[in-house]
């Protein structure tokens, strides 16, 4: 049925759906409901408004009040995605991914590291839920629990990638950062090694180059990241911690990266040219006064 | 039958057939080269340039090769060059003089390609017409527009004045003209709008939406209110964004004002005659 340890109820993992059965999936800010019938795999999601949103329920096999959703009666904001089989198995596993494209995150307040300093930054990425069937496992679909917001990274509006934008602050010190089930941890160690001090303002972290571990409390970390930044300017070279995190130490694997990074890869990590053009910040969240 | 024959056999060893002869195979040697060079620079340019460029490449180099080769073979018949050339001359002039847009449209079409500002499959905004590109041709460009039209530009247009390439960028920005009561509270309805901005997961976060107080309007207090979008979802975003603009100011009782006139009669106002119109035969009040 349920996996369940330390009072977590944990989301990802195998379950078993019987077929003309749904399960409803409660995992923070996301609402999925699976339904089986005989040739036919039906996934329904829905995102409540709040991205920070903390629920955590399994219901599997749902009541039919609660799997009306999957059946008839979709909510107009849910999304609906339909497979089909020419025979079902009761073989369902869930897993969580990290984000298909790198994530900007920024610091609670923006701050300067000097020259020859480090800073240890821990961010909070959202998760995707893999759904997959059968046995061995196939991968059916996968999106995220919450949708989070584009954001452009780059030099200039000319060049550069899109990326998501991290709703929460990256922070100094671990125990202010909220662990979630729906969300992995990673810590960031930046350190400066150009000849002038770095103005950390939002700093890109790629996500498709880490693996996911399960901790002892069931809270998911990433690797260590290290940016190293040797010359001024936005580049760094990534370095990539191998295992678990120091900070969860007896983490297990349970998700590889999504691409494999080349060693010593040189990246941009840090976006300096809108800060200069911009003309005020206040509390966190600002706009561009404009000529 | 027998007269017939032996003349023949003359013309055949005279001086004549063999520069005939000659003649023809040069063309044709000509022709197979000119074919060789053509395909072999257009496979090593295929790629190093793009498909037009070696297109145009390869058709210069085949005709350029094949003239030469006709031109010797002309001179083995016994043409006189220098009295074709004159002819050439006064021909040239007079195309010259007749097909002046259409070598306008071909130098502009070639220098066009050089300058890279387009390339098959942006959007291009031309005076008031605006559609994919289809092709760049010799004299003209073709655009599809969104209601499925098709217009030809010719490439002169296009040299001589400015056109826009809406899809050359990856972000774009749409700019939301507002006007808000002049009883509202100017951060307040800032706060609303960077919130409406930062829900729309379509909205990019950074460049950050730009807010430009532009004047105190006859009605409204004016300003524009821009947020970016990637390009490919430039006309969602402008949807969205104006609704859910909409929807927020209406939810927090922010007022966005019909037009506005005062009535003033003068130095001295007096209060207006009004008639109440209702169930009851109307009085003045």
């Amino acid at each position: 049925m349920v996996e369940n340890s330390q009072a977590q109820t944990l989301w990802w993992g195998s379950f078993s759906l019987a077929e003309e059965h749904a399960g409803r999936w409660r995992v923070g800010p996301g609402t999925v409901w699976i339904y089986r019938a005989r040739h036919e795999w039906r996934i329904v999601h829905e995102q409540a408004d709040d991205p920070l949103d903390d629920a955590a329920e399994i219901l599997l096999p749902a009541p039919p009040e609660a799997a009306m959703p999957s059946l008839q009666e979709t909510p107009p904001a849910a999304r609906v995605s339909r497979f089909s089989f020419r025979q079902t198995d009761e073989h369902l596993t869930l897993a969580p991914a990290l984000a298909d494209r790198a994530v900007v995150m920024r610091p609670e307040r923006p701050l300067y590291v000097p020259e020859g300093e480090t800073v240890t930054l821990y961010v909070s990425t959202p998760l995707w839920m893999r759904v997959e069937v059968g046995q061995p496992a196939r991968l059916l679909h996968e999106f995220p629990l919450y949708r989070p917001s584009d954001t452009w990274f780059g030099p200039s509006t000319q060049e550069g990638e899109i990326c998501y934008a991290v709703r929460t602050t990256g922070r100094l010190k671990l125990e202010t950062l909220p662990l979630r089930l729906h969300r992995a941890v990673t810590p960031l160690v930046v350190h400066n090694q150009a000849k002038d001090a770095l103005l950390l303002e939002h700093v890109r972290l790629p996500v498709q180059y880490l693996s996911l571990f399960q901790a002892a409390t069931d809270f998911l970390w990433t690797q260590t990241v290290t940016l190293d930044r040797d010359k001024d300017g936005d580049l760094a070279t990534l370095h990539l911690g191998v295992g678990a995190p120091p900070e969860a130490p007896e983490a297990r694997l349970i998700g590889d990266p999504r691409e494999t990074s080349t060693a010593n890869l040189i990246v941009r990590a840090f976006s300096t040219v809108f800060s200069k053009i911009r003309g005020d910040t206040h509390h966190g969240r600002y706009v561009q006064y404009g000529l | 039958m027998e007269a017939l024959w032996t003349s023949v056999l003359e013309f055949l060893g005279s001086e004549q057939a063999g520069a005939i002869l000659r003649a023809v195979l040069t063309v044709l040697a000509g022709l197979i080269l000119a074919r060789l060079v053509s395909t072999g620079l257009g496979r090593v340019l295929a790629k190093q340039a793009d498909a037009h460029r070696a297109m145009l490449l390869r058709r210069v180099s085949f005709y350029l090769v094949a003239g030469l080769f006709l031109a010797t073979a002309l001179v083995e018949l016994g043409f006189n060059f220098g009295i074709l050339l004159g002819a050439a001359g006064i021909l040239t002039v007079a195309f010259g003089f007749a097909s002046q847009t259409s070598a306008s449209n071909v130098i502009s079409g070639l220098f066009l390609l050089g300058e890279k500002a387009f390339a098959v499959g942006d959007v291009l905004r031309v005076g008031e017409t605006t559609g994919e590109v289809l092709s760049i041709d010799l004299l003209s460009v073709k655009l599809r527009t969104f209601d499925n039209l098709f217009v030809r530009i010719p490439n002169e247009n296009l040299i001589k004045s400015p056109f826009t390439n809406l899809t050359r960028f990856p972000i774009r920005r749409i700019d939301v003209q507002i006007g808000v009561a002049y009883k509202e509270d100017m951060q307040r309805v800032l706060d609303v709008l960077v919130e409406v901005a930062h829900r729309n997961p379509l909205c990019l976060e950074e460049p950050q939406p730009l807010f430009i107080f532009q004047g105190f309007g006859d009605s409204a207090l004016t300003f524009q209110f821009s947020v970016w979008a990637q390009r490919e979802q430039f006309l969602d975003l402008k949807n969205s964004i104006q609704l859910e603009i909409k929807d927020a100011f209406d939810a927090h009782g922010i007022e966005i004002p019909f037009p506005h006139r005062t009535l003033y009669t003068g130095s001295v106002t007096e209060p207006f005659p009004v008639r109440v119109v209702g169930a009851s035969p109307a009085e003045p009040v």
